[in-house]
């Protein structure tokens, strides 16, 4: 028989040879030396890492990792209610916007309708209100606070940005 | 309350005890520390990720499958922590520049504790740890957490038979380590 390889010597030691190939091997290690040798040194490795002993961890590791779970449930908390806060503002933005849109096209809904008393009516009632409105806050008053929802409009896209990429990381 | 096995934990955890995750940190804490240990090379580091490892698998309970045993699942997230960790930038200079060290005697230098503890085990454990990570990982899970290759192959992602390959390797690595470093007759 020829030496064995170094896959079948690990085979050997792990007990996963054939029966025929295991008699063989068997046999062989009597006659060889060099094999006998290193069958011997494979399993001193295979004992050695057998009686092997785990590495003892620092102490206290108990308590640092639940005080980081506490520390990151607390977070998360905060971190919940804030983006639920961001949330509720983007919306209320996304609604002032679309009535000032509104507002801005009233009184010109329906340029071409099929039924022009309807679409007439409609129109009036849209003028009548923006008159109203214009009359009551002001024009210069609305554009600035027109200007100061589509301030916060963008300052709440970049808040939640901000957030996908702190939730990502 | 020792005795309880994992998944009554795990349920109890769950259910609200956090506290209870103490158990599992116990239970599992030395064997994960020196699988980590080994990968990492470093004992700060191994700690480290350890606890991020604890913590991670805390908010992740909720989506652990009962299928397997909680000791694959767990092991499965400190692997690969341990090679995400392997894969930063800072890891691969640290490592150069250890490299760069322990060229004349990487033993001693590299593990300062050698000088204070000649233990054979200890001795085995810096063996262990001058193998690749993959080597050190396989040996560890496979006689110190007695896992089986097919639990093995599960953890590191890859097949039974490539575990065995790797497993034959990594003992015939370590002789060559206990061999270049001289440790025949304190070890075997």
């Amino acid at each position: 028989m020829k030496h064995l390889s170094i896959s079948e010597f690990n085979r050997f030691i792990d007990n996963e040879l054939p029966p025929q190939e295991k008699e063989a091997a068997e046999k062989h290690f009597t006659e060889c030396n060099l094999c006998s040798t290193e069958l011997q040194n494979l399993q001193s490795i295979h004992s050695l890492l057998m009686e092997q002993q785990e590495e003892k961890v620092p102490e206290g590791i108990e308590t640092s990792v639940m005080k980081k779970i506490a520390r990151k449930i607390k977070n998360d908390k905060s971190q919940k209610t804030f983006f639920g806060f961001i949330i509720s503002l983007f919306s209320v933005g996304i609604l002032f916007i679309l009535g000032f849109a509104a507002y801005e096209v009233s009184g010109k809904v329906f340029p071409i309708s099929v039924n022009d008393k309807i679409a007439q009516q409609i129109n009036l009632t849209s003028e009548q209100i923006k008159s109203f409105i214009h009359l009551s806050i002001g024009e210069k008053t609305l554009q600035s606070f027109e200007a100061a929802m589509l301030l916060f409009f963008a300052l709440s896209i970049y808040f939640i940005i901000e957030k996908y990429k702190t939730i990502r990381h | 309350m020792k005795h309880l096995s994992d998944i009554e934990i795990i349920d109890s955890v769950l259910q609200g005890n956090a506290n209870d995750y103490s158990l599992l940190i116990s239970r599992y804490k030395h064997k994960a520390f020196s699988l980590l240990k080994r990968m990492l090379k470093n004992e700060m580091d191994a700690e480290e990720v350890l606890q991020d490892c604890f913590v991670k698998s805390f908010f992740a309970l909720k989506s652990f499958k009962r299928k397997a045993k909680f000791s694959t699942w767990f092991y499965r997230i400190v692997y690969n922590s341990a090679v995400t960790k392997l894969s930063g930038k800072k890891r691969k200079i640290e490592q150069e520049m250890l490299s760069i060290d322990d060229e004349d005697n990487p033993l001693s230098l590299s593990i300062p504790e050698k000088e204070f503890s000649r233990e054979r085990s200890e001795t085995l454990s810096l063996a262990i740890q001058e193998l690749p990570e993959n080597y050190a990982a396989v040996i560890t899970l496979f006689y110190l957490e007695s896992l089986s290759c097919e639990e093995i192959s599960k953890i590191i992602n890859t097949s039974v038979n490539n575990v065995k390959v790797l497993l034959h390797r990594s003992r015939s690595a370590l002789k060559e380590v206990i061999s270049q470093k001289h440790l025949e007759k304190e070890l075997l």
